[in-house]
């Protein structure tokens, strides 16, 4: 089934290109809170030392 | 040969051997859980067939390195026990057996075979039992690190897929090298891995046991070791350390590491699609206490994608997977696992243990071919930035949040699932006419069950490059407004992908969006 823009968009949305303001807060908020997320999924491949010797014997 | 009803009774004879006696046979987990495998909430087994002085090539390696240098005469012949669907005695089967033409239907009711090793209490050999109902889609049991096998029984052969199994003898192998030996099962398939018997597996491993001590019989491998063993196979391995410390005081734990179900979820997920088995490293409850254990993912159950209101979090369809199934050497194949919550997980350990204390997981090792260098990490940091730009720019018109499938896929299989899909004809045929890494990283973005985008990345390249690869978009009116939105806003989200690459992300997905509205 082939489906178009209106299914997935609220009833009469129009979807444009806008630019972002410098001074909007909210968005530079929001893009700060991806960016920390971001730090916190490279966290992940941070190396545990201690968590590799733990021996695996039942 | 001997033809048994299938019974409690019977399949604790057919497993017993000459030092470990059917009662014995009935206190042991393994038996526990075969008798609901295979009994009629399971496989619904009605014949056992015993086929004697069997020869097992995996259990000669390790009758040759230890067995047939004790004092006590170990015999070198197993015992093999065939399972079977239908009902039929020594007459039916000795009719079935002289037939010129191979009976394609009785042998449709074969389920599989249990080695039994003629060595006390630790019995359970080379096992190959087939899977509960096997699908690729949603819904439905996906046992992702099967492959096919070839049983040859009385001049018949009978072709199905599973995954081999045994039980750790505690002195060859514990259960680490049990685990990795499952896992190689299945990627030995491929031309890159050697399949290696449990005692070369733990020689692999290391050359002493941690304490200095001797390594046969075996007190278990460490994190390093079981890499070390996967290294020497011809694999390299990705390992995923715990993400969070929690405490449960009624546990008597104190504070300890493990990793969330999210995350664990993420990982079977995104590995699942190359169908190597995936080493977890569990703690669970024990004799009173807690231990460490080692279990082979080679499945899952994972529901459709459905919509969800738009929120703060980004959403993962990985959450979508409620249980999966694992070989833990200590009870048996595919054993059905439940994710609880958070953290916990619901295993045959918990199930059987008499205060029903949960299991955790504490490491996830990842085997993978050597030429995937890109971690699902890498990945889902570039998605983070393409949902917040996406977010920004469908702003409180979409209906349904963005939800994230990442995924890595032989290039080839991608091509063939793009082949199924109703992109464009023009669109199509770019792409599959496309030369392809090996192995590609695919971040499917969905808008409840409609699939907007495919961001395609190259898993064989390295990270600090920018790894883009291509975009498919599966609402082409998407496209211009998209790349206009990107090339306005281009310096403010330049800041989502920081990179060292002078090639730049916002550059590369301006370049890969199509202008003209179809």
């Amino acid at each position: 089934m082939k489906f178009t823009l209106s299914n997935i968009l609220k009833k009469d949305a129009e979807l444009k290109s806008q630019s972002i303001r410098a001074d909007d807060k909210t968005t530079s908020d929001f893009i700060q809170k991806t960016r920390e997320k971001q730090d916190q999924v490279l966290r992940l491949k941070e190396v545990n030392r201690e968590n590799l010797q733990m021996v695996v014997q039942l | 040969m001997q033809i048994l009803t299938f019974s409690n009774d019977n399949l604790a004879l057919a497993l017993s051997n000459d030092y470990t006696s059917p009662e014995v046979i009935s206190s042991k987990n393994h038996f526990r859980f075969l008798q609901n495998y295979l009994g009629n909430s399971g496989l619904n087994t009605q014949t056992i067939l015993v086929e004697e002085d069997y020869v097992s090539k995996d259990y000669l390696q390790d009758y040759a390195t230890y067995y047939a240098l004790c004092f006590e005469k170990y015999p070198k012949f197993c015992k093999r026990i065939h399972f079977f669907g239908n009902e039929f005695d020594n007459k039916a089967i000795s009719k079935i057996l002289l037939d010129q033409e191979q009976d394609e239907e009785f042998w449709k009711n074969y389920l599989g075979f249990v080695v039994v090793k003629p060595i006390p209490f630790t019995i359970i050999g080379y096992t190959v039992l087939k899977t509960y109902n096997n699908g690729s889609g949603f819904n439905s049991r996906n046992f992702w690190g099967t492959r096919e096998y070839r049983v040859h029984l009385f001049g018949n052969e009978i072709k199905f897929d599973s995954l081999a199994f045994q039980e750790q003898d505690s002195v060859l192998s514990a259960c680490a090298t049990t685990a990795i030996w499952s896992m190689l099962n299945k990627a030995s398939v491929d031309y890159y891995t050697k399949l290696k018997s449990p005692n070369e597996i733990t020689k692999d491993a290391d050359r002493t046991s941690l304490d200095g001590s001797r390594l046969f019989p075996n007190k278990g491998l460490n994190v390093l070791q079981i890499c070390k063993a996967i290294e020497n196979s011809g694999l390299v391995s990705e390992v995923k350390p715990p993400n969070q410390m929690v405490n449960y005081p009624e546990l008597n734990l104190g504070s300890f590491n493990l990793l969330t179900n999210e995350y664990t979820k993420k990982v079977l997920n995104a590995y699942s699609p190359i169908g190597i088995p995936i080493i977890l490293v569990i703690k669970v409850p024990n004799g009173g206490g807690y231990g460490l254990h080692a279990i082979t993912v080679s499945g899952f159950i994972q529901n459709p994608p459905k919509p969800i209101l738009p929120k703060n979090e980004v959403s993962w369809l990985s959450k979508n997977i409620d249980k999966f199934y694992a070989h833990d050497d200590q009870w048996g194949p595919f054993a059905r696992i439940e994710f609880d919550g958070d953290h916990k997980l619901k295993t045959p350990w918990s199930d059987f243990d008499p205060r029903k204390n949960p299991t955790f997981i504490t490491n996830i090792i990842v085997p993978l071919y050597p030429k995937v260098r890109i971690s699902y990490e890498d990945i889902e940091f570039l998605v983070l930035g393409i949902d917040a730009f996406l977010t920004l720019f469908f702003g409180d018109l979409i209906l349904n949040d963005l939800v994230w499938d990442v995924k890595i896929e032989f290039g080839n299989n991608f091509k063939t699932s793009v082949k199924q899909t109703e992109l464009e004809g023009d669109t199509k045929i770019e792409f599959l006419t496309r030369s392809l890494p090996r192995y590609l990283w695919v971040a499917s973005c969905y808008s409840g069950d409609i699939k907007l985008f495919d961001f395609t990345f190259d898993a064989t390249d390295i990270k600090s490059g920018m790894i883009g690869n291509g975009i498919l978009c599966y609402l082409p009116e998407i496209e211009p407004k998209l790349k206009q939105y990107l090339i306005t806003n281009r310096a403010y989200l330049e800041q989502l992908f920081r990179h060292n690459s002078k090639k730049n992300y916002i550059d590369f997905f301006i370049e890969n969006l199509k202008n003209i509205e179809n």
